[in-house]
């Protein structure tokens, strides 16, 4: 092939119409790009977040706490309902890794004593307290209050009823 | 003895040169910028292929317009000078340069030249920090395309900031994969070579626009690439020598892809010239400039004398203190808290790790303080090449900044920015930090300056060594005031403590 001796004069010579194969790459990459955007368009955020809510749920069951704690935090990045949920299985996935002041910090939000914010949460925590061998007056206020908490969030939970039966029982 | 043409384009020249030369320098340190040898050979060639095509003998444009723009030009390069801003002056050079080839050929001679001249358009760095805005706007797009194609991909993961956290790894999305770099460099090949192949305004409307979709979507590719073969196979391509080849072989591919993209339009399209005049009539040695263009051109070169002056003082007055802070405070610098600071006591366990400071600089100190139901975070960051916002790094990271203000005591304490943060799940952040340089100015307070010059954010502002002190306090809910009160004097007692023993080291 022969290639003229002065660049600028190659719009000039009589070179025949572009191949197929050059134009190849450009077209892949426009139907690449069409194809990834399609289906970065078709993306979800509520089906993602009960997806990861199972990923976390799963990674849990099977004590994969750092990807327990990663599909939690993505949750909590959905925002919305899915938040506290994505709260709670952070706490037990730093409770299960060995964190224990981080998750008693998020339990603090997702199961207060004073108002009732997450019925798994408090269920969670009066489960715990319940377990102990010893029980001070103050766990015991606490176990109550958890338990009424979970109780006013969901009145028809059958835990919640069973484990407030036992509580008093016991006492 | 007559003034030559040549002789006056001379003075013209070197009335920007000295800042000019500042200009490059300072451009070659900007990573996204370094194409710009490149960006000015591609404005010559241009400048070169389309001069012959200009009608001999050329007929020189109206001297007023050529007139007026040499006093645009020299009022700008004159507030360049007065403010030291190289970046004015190579703006100050555009309609210098427009004058010439307007009293040199007129219209058709500009016209011939434009593209050359939007070839130089693309080294220049926008002013009020619009590149920076498109890099961080690049970024957060990258991660948040990445993010979304790794759950296509089905690989689990969170974003926080710019960090795309795996189970048990991290992923920090840096400015190199947010493409930038690529952005600057494809924007300018793609003009060079649609300019080159002559190609109409609709060529210029779809393939640039299409360029910047392919630079997006092949670091989107690269991430998510990356971060897949990490989670399922643990190879890492997004590291040391792989990330490197993988940038070339990407910038390669987008050249490839402009070219390829050109290729799909049709070829009658081109506005090709019918014919050329021969070369040898292209010399503009007959053009003839009216008698005080050899005036303003001398004006000009005093101004290039001044600029040489001003450039040869500044060199002068900053090389001993940079000189000195580098070999005192790489190696040898030492820098102490006491174990009490009013109530504060030193511990050895920091904040959890969600939280940690964001550190810069060739060396961070790091102390953990603590008081009851409070723990702080103070670091020494150093030496930090120029100013630099801590809170771009925390913002990166996942925080997000509810509010953030400057702070001014009256008690002689040095002015610091105050940041209230949060980050998920349910931490509250307050950081203070304060820059200090070596001459022992508190320099943050000057970077909120509301003047006109400041506003017009321009590049290469006053380059010079700081060291930053930064107080991260962390808790489940906001300090109230007391806690606030307590952070606040841990701050400005360090702060003393640390700026003190800096200057003693960098004086010795």
């Amino acid at each position: 092939m022969k290639y003229p001796s002065d660049p600028s004069t190659v719009m000039e010579s009589k070179r025949p119409a572009p191949s197929f194969w050059i134009k190849l790459p450009a077209i892949l990459a426009i139907a690449f790009c069409l194809a990834l955007g399609v289906s970065l368009l078709r993306w979800n955020p509520d089906i993602m977040s009960l997806r990861y809510q199972a990923i976390a749920q799963k990674a849990l069951d099977e004590k994969d706490y750092p990807a327990a704690i990663v599909a939690a935090n993505r949750l909590l990045g959905f925002g919305g309902a899915s938040r506290n949920d994505g709260l709670f299985l952070l706490a037990l996935a730093n409770l299960g890794s060995g964190r224990t002041a981080e998750a008693s910090s998020i339990i603090d939000m997702v199961a207060p004593l004073d108002k009732p914010v997450f019925a798994p949460a408090h269920l969670f925590v009066a489960r715990t307290l319940m377990a102990r061998a010893y029980r001070s007056p103050q766990v015991e206020r606490a176990i109550e209050a958890q338990l009424r908490n979970a109780l006013a969030l969901q009145p028809d939970s059958v835990e919640a009823r069973e484990l407030l039966a036992r509580f008093h029982t016991q006492k | 003895m007559k003034p030559t043409p040549r002789w006056s384009l001379g003075l013209l020249g070197f009335g920007f040169l000295p800042l000019l030369v500042l200009f490059f320098l300072h451009l070659w340190k900007l990573p996204e910028y370094q194409f710009f040898p490149q960006a000015l050979a591609g404005a010559g060639f241009l400048a070169w292929d389309r001069l012959r095509e200009v009608p001999r003998p050329m007929v020189g444009g109206h001297p007023a317009l050529s007139a007026a723009l040499l006093l645009v030009s020299f009022a700008v390069l004159a507030l360049a000078v007065f403010i030291w801003s190289p970046w004015l002056a190579i703006v100050a050079a555009m309609p210098a340069g427009i004058a010439v080839v307007w009293r040199v050929g007129g219209a058709p001679l500009l016209q011939k030249m434009g593209p050359s001249l939007v070839m130089v358009l693309t080294i220049i760095p926008p002013p009020i920090g619009l590149d920076v805005r498109l890099g961080l706007f690049l970024r957060e797009a990258a991660t948040t395309l990445s993010s979304r194609t790794l759950d296509l991909l089905g690989v689990v993961h969170c974003v926080t900031g710019n960090v795309i956290e795996l189970p048990g790894q991290r992923l920090l999305v840096e400015e190199a994969c947010s493409g930038i770099n690529s952005v600057l460099f494809v924007t300018a090949f793609s003009l060079f070579y649609l300019f080159w192949r002559r190609r109409s305004f609709w060529c210029f409307l779809v393939c640039l626009p299409a360029a910047l979709a392919f630079v997006v979507m092949g670091n989107v590719a690269r991430i998510s690439l990356g971060a897949w073969l990490r989670y399922y196979y643990r190879v890492d391509i997004l590291n040391g020598w792989q990330h490197e080849t993988e940038s070339i072989v990407l910038v390669a591919v987008y050249v490839l892809l402009v070219v390829s993209l050109e290729a799909l339009f049709p070829r009658g399209k081109c506005v090709a010239p019918k014919s050329h005049p021969p070369r040898r009539e292209t010399s503009t040695s007959r053009v003839i400039f009216p008698p005080w263009f050899h005036t303003v051109c001398c004006l000009f070169a005093v101004l290039g004398l001044l600029s040489t002056i001003i450039a040869w003082n500044k060199s002068k007055a900053t090389v001993e203190p940079l000189r000195a802070a580098n070999s005192t405070l790489t190696s040898e610098a030492a820098f102490s808290l006491p174990d009490r600071i009013g109530d504060w006591s030193r511990s050895e366990s920091g904040p959890p790790k969600v939280s940690k400071i964001e550190t810069l600089g060739l060396s961070s100190a790091i102390w953990n303080y603590q008081r009851p139901g409070m723990q702080a975070v103070i670091a020494f960051d150093y030496p930090i090449w120029s100013y630099h916002d801590v809170a771009e790094c925390y913002s990166r990271n996942g925080w997000i900044i509810q509010k953030k203000d400057i702070v001014v005591p009256k008690n002689g304490s040095p002015p610091r920015f105050q940041l209230t943060m949060k980050k998920d799940p349910g931490i509250q952040g307050t950081l203070w930090f304060s820059t200090i340089n070596e001459k022992g100015e508190w320099v943050d307070q000057a970077t909120v300056k509301h003047d006109f010059i400041s506003r017009l954010g321009l590049p290469e502002s006053q380059q010079e060594t700081t060291y930053r002190v930064q107080l991260l306090l962390v808790g489940d809910k906001p300090p109230d005031a007391a806690s606030f009160e307590a952070a606040n004097y841990l701050f400005e007692e360090a702060s003393a403590i640390l700026s003190r023993e800096m200057l003693q080291q960098v004086r010795r």
